[in-house]
């Protein structure tokens, strides 16, 4: 009896099973996603792109070799199932997946990697574009030859070696193009890029939005989203009506001041991603002023963080300690000292800088997002301690179009970590990087020792000692402080009730993959 | 029988100085408003004890009370402060560049008009081609190129509206110097300054003095959407313009940090045309006879 009632109670789950089953499918596959941007490029080409917009899309529609988890910081693959490094770490072997194809339906071949990643090089192919970059500082130059072993076997061989390359294959500039397509295309492939992730485009209008279509033979199955509309917006505050009236499920660019208030609604979820954003000033060291180490010690203590994080950028925001973040290989906790708050400090590195006061200083900053807020405060803190200064809200082609000429002393700006590695960040620690950026630090006296850890940590194949070389790296900047650190930005991702699997981590990164995200009802 | 013939009798007469007053009305009250914006952002430092450039974080996104009766904006500032001080750019830059556009237009128009021949062509040809653009547009592209700063601004409108000025002034002159008794000083030896002094500038006064207030506003009004542009003063300075265009973000979560200073734009360009609705009134003789 016993049994039997038991066997009766397991055909009623069962069942009951078989019921919701078709439900939850139901409910998780198809629909179209809305996704606000700040900005859309006037083109999809991955060598150029520009705009985090234009990431959204190409995260969306392309895939290198290689994937980086923003949880772990591992990279997992990608269209290459598996690889193998050598002991000397300078030759890599990719094996790609089996029956790959892009979205026209054309095999992805070893052959094919191949010339997506080496189109940047190779001036004969008919979608080259000079000044077109895959992977800046770093990159190409390293390798010394990357060839199609076989048609699934890829080998790239590199000059020296290099603890971030698999990461870097990561990037959408490594995203793999159809060869038919660059054929056909040539330099204009930008407009409509044929790439092998999990959603082809279907229609683009430059500058304003692009609509994704699932695909049907990705790799690891169709997505659960039958669309997704990549749309920009002018500024934050239409993004949010937009989002209230439901015309926008997912963004991460909402004015922050809201959150308090949409957490409140029935029909948006605020969800707060790590802190993988690293906001700054760029100290112009080839500036008379700016140049003085002193003065840059003394902003660095005249500035009250605290404030920074609760007015500017409304609570999301944490104390900074280097220009790694806290999930960061080789993060330094110690560093984040610095960020006390001490003006009289500040009153004492501009007595010891030897310049009079009032000392005049130029802060510049582009006019959008919570920019403008950071560089009033900044500008109050400054001027409590000696400084006068003047501000230069500028559009994001003035900005570092003035950055590019050296003609700022001081400029707020950010760092995301767009691969989950230490090197993405602290490569701007290097003089090669140093021309034409934010702060000339190449001709800071430390620069050749920073150029050698940074060299160091990058060729370290083990772990434990790039953790240590990075801690140097840090403290090193730390000690010249070309960039004064004014917050880690924690940022909230807005999404519709109904939005599920978002990818919050790589999200705050500005690169949200959205393969697994779904609807609900 | 003969119905009662009746005459229907007129209204009482309003007493003469009365209905003057009255005529004017609106524009006693714009004139009355406008004098105390005047006054207000001039001695905004007696008025308020609150700096309107200085953060107070600790005091974000007051409501209105009688310690802030405009409330507070993001950064903890007092919006009244900031409402009394953020006047003084958009009112500085409309007098004085309706000042200068006056000045240069008299100059302009009158040599045209006194001179004719090739010099009034290729000055009112000039005056034709920077008329041909939008002015708000102008004004952008000229700070565009000069920069942007509250000298820059006040250039950059004073230039769209000199035609203007140049225009009238050259119409009128045209027909004073054809009157007799200017044909008859010109007889008796009388100078183009003489003339200009005498005779010209006298008739030109009350003309131009409703010109420029109308202009005053159309100043007032392209000095606001240039600062809300961000081409104008620089923050923290609080301008009306300026407070309106950081305080659009905060339009569903702080609406009074916005629309204090968007009422003051509102009501001092209404008293403004107000009072030149009224000086029209009363200085065009034609008018005041149909009044």
């Amino acid at each position: 009896m016993s049994r039997r009632r038991t066997l009766s109670w397991w055909l009623a789950l069962l069942a009951l099973s078989l019921l919701l089953v078709p439900a939850v499918s139901a409910q998780q596959t198809g629909g179209t996603l809305v996704v606000a941007a700040e900005s859309m490029g006037d083109s999809l080409e991955n060598g150029l792109w520009s705009g985090f917009g234009t990431v959204n899309v190409l995260d969306n529609i392309g895939e290198g070799l290689v994937r980086s988890d923003f949880v772990s910081g591992e990279p997992t693959p990608g269209l290459a199932e598996s690889w193998t490094i050598s002991e000397d770490g300078l030759t890599y072997v990719f094996t790609l997946r089996g029956g790959l194809t892009f979205h026209d339906g054309t095999p992805v071949t070893a052959e094919a990697v191949v010339r997506s990643l080496t189109r940047d090089s190779n001036e004969s192919d008919p979608a080259y574009i000079a000044g077109m970059y895959m992977f800046p500082g770093h990159g190409t130059t390293n390798w010394e030859s990357l060839t199609a072993t076989d048609a699934s076997t890829v080998t790239l061989v590199l000059k020296t070696p290099d603890a971030t390359q698999l990461h870097r294959l990561a990037r959408p500039s490594a995203y793999i193009l159809s060869p038919a397509a660059l054929d056909a295309q040539g330099a204009n492939i930008g407009t409509a890029p044929v790439m092998a992730g999990p959603f082809r485009l279907e229609r683009f209008v430059p500058g304003q939005e692009a609509v994704l279509a699932a695909f049907d033979g990705y790799w690891a199955g169709r997505p659960f989203l039958d669309q997704i509309i990549i749309r920009a917006f002018p500024d934050e505050a239409s993004i949010l009506a937009a989002l209230e009236a439901g015309e926008v499920q997912f963004t991460t660019n909402a004015p922050f001041l809201s959150v308090p208030r949409l957490q409140q609604s029935d029909n948006i979820r605020v969800e707060v991603g790590p802190a993988l954003v690293d906001l700054f000033i760029g100290a112009n060291v080839a500036d008379e002023v700016t140049g003085n180490r002193d003065i840059r010690l003394a902003v660095n203590y005249a500035i009250n963080r605290d404030n920074i994080i609760l007015a500017g950028l409304n609570g999301f925001g944490e104390l900074p300690a280097s220009i790694l973040s806290p999930t960061d290989l080789g993060f330094d906790e110690s560093g984040r000292s610095i960020s006390t708050y001490n003006p009289d400090l500040a009153r004492e590195h501009i007595a010891k800088s030897g310049l009079a006061t009032p000392i005049a200083i130029e802060l510049a900053y582009e006019n959008n997002r919570f920019w403008p807020v950071l560089a009033e405060l900044v500008k109050a803190d400054l001027e409590a301690v000696g400084f006068t200064v003047t501000l230069a809200g500028l559009d994001s082609g003035s900005f570092w179009g003035k950055v590019a000429d050296g003609d700022i002393q001081l400029s707020i700006n950010q760092r995301s970590t767009f691969v989950p590695d230490p090197n993405d960040k602290t490569s701007i620690l290097h003089s090669v990087n140093s021309p034409g950026g934010q702060t000339r630090h190449e001709l800071l006296p430390t620069a050749a020792e920073m150029d050698a850890l940074l060299d160091a940590a990058l060729q370290a194949t083990d772990s434990a000692t790039r953790v240590e070389l990075y801690r140097q790296i840090q403290a090193l900047a730390l000690a010249e402080m070309p960039y004064i650190y004014l917050a880690y930005l924690t940022p909230p991702v807005f999404v519709a009730d109904s939005v599920q699997g978002v990818p919050v981590g790589a999200a705050a990164a500005g690169r949200a993959t959205l393969r697994e995200v779904y609807l609900s009802n | 029988m003969i119905p009662a013939l009746t005459i229907p009798t007129p209204p009482l007469p309003v007493p003469a100085r009365r209905s003057r007053w009255r005529r004017y009305e609106l524009s006693l009250v714009g004139g009355v408003f406008f004098a105390l914006v005047i006054f207000a952002t001039a001695f905004a430092p007696l008025l308020t004890p609150y700096n309107p450039e200085l953060p107070n974080v600790t005091s974000r996104f007051k409501l209105p009370s009688l310690q802030h009766p405009f409330g507070t904006d993001d950064f903890g500032r007092d919006v009244l402060a900031r409402v009394l001080y953020g006047g003084r750019p958009i009112l500085f830059t409309g007098f004085a560049s309706v000042l200068a556009a006056l000045v240069v237009g008299i100059l302009i128009g009158t040599v045209g008009a006194l001179y004719r021949g090739w010099i009034d062509l290729l000055l009112m040809r000039l005056m034709d081609v920077m008329l041909s653009f939008p002015s708000v547009l102008l004004a952008i592209l000229i700070v565009a190129a000069l920069g942007t700063g509250l000298a820059n601004m006040i250039v950059a409108i004073t230039f769209f509206m000199v035609p203007v000025f140049a225009r009238l002034v050259r119409a009128i002159v045209l027909t004073l110097v054809y009157q007799d008794y200017v044909l008859a000083a010109r007889a008796m030896g009388a100078g183009d300054l003489w003339l200009i002094r005498r005779h010209i500038f006298p008739n030109l006064l009350p003309p131009m003095i409703v010109q420029a207030s109308a202009m005053l506003a159309v100043a007032i009004s392209t000095a606001t959407a240039l600062n809300f542009l961000r081409l104008g003063v620089e923050p923290p300075t609080p301008d009306w313009g300026l407070m309106v265009a950081d305080g659009q973000r905060l339009l569903f979560d702080a609406a009074h940090v916005p629309f204090f200073p968007g009422l003051a734009i509102t009501l001092t360009l209404l008293s403004v045309n107000f009072i030149g609705d009224g000086l029209r009134d009363h200085l065009d003789p034609k008018l005041r006879r149909r009044l």
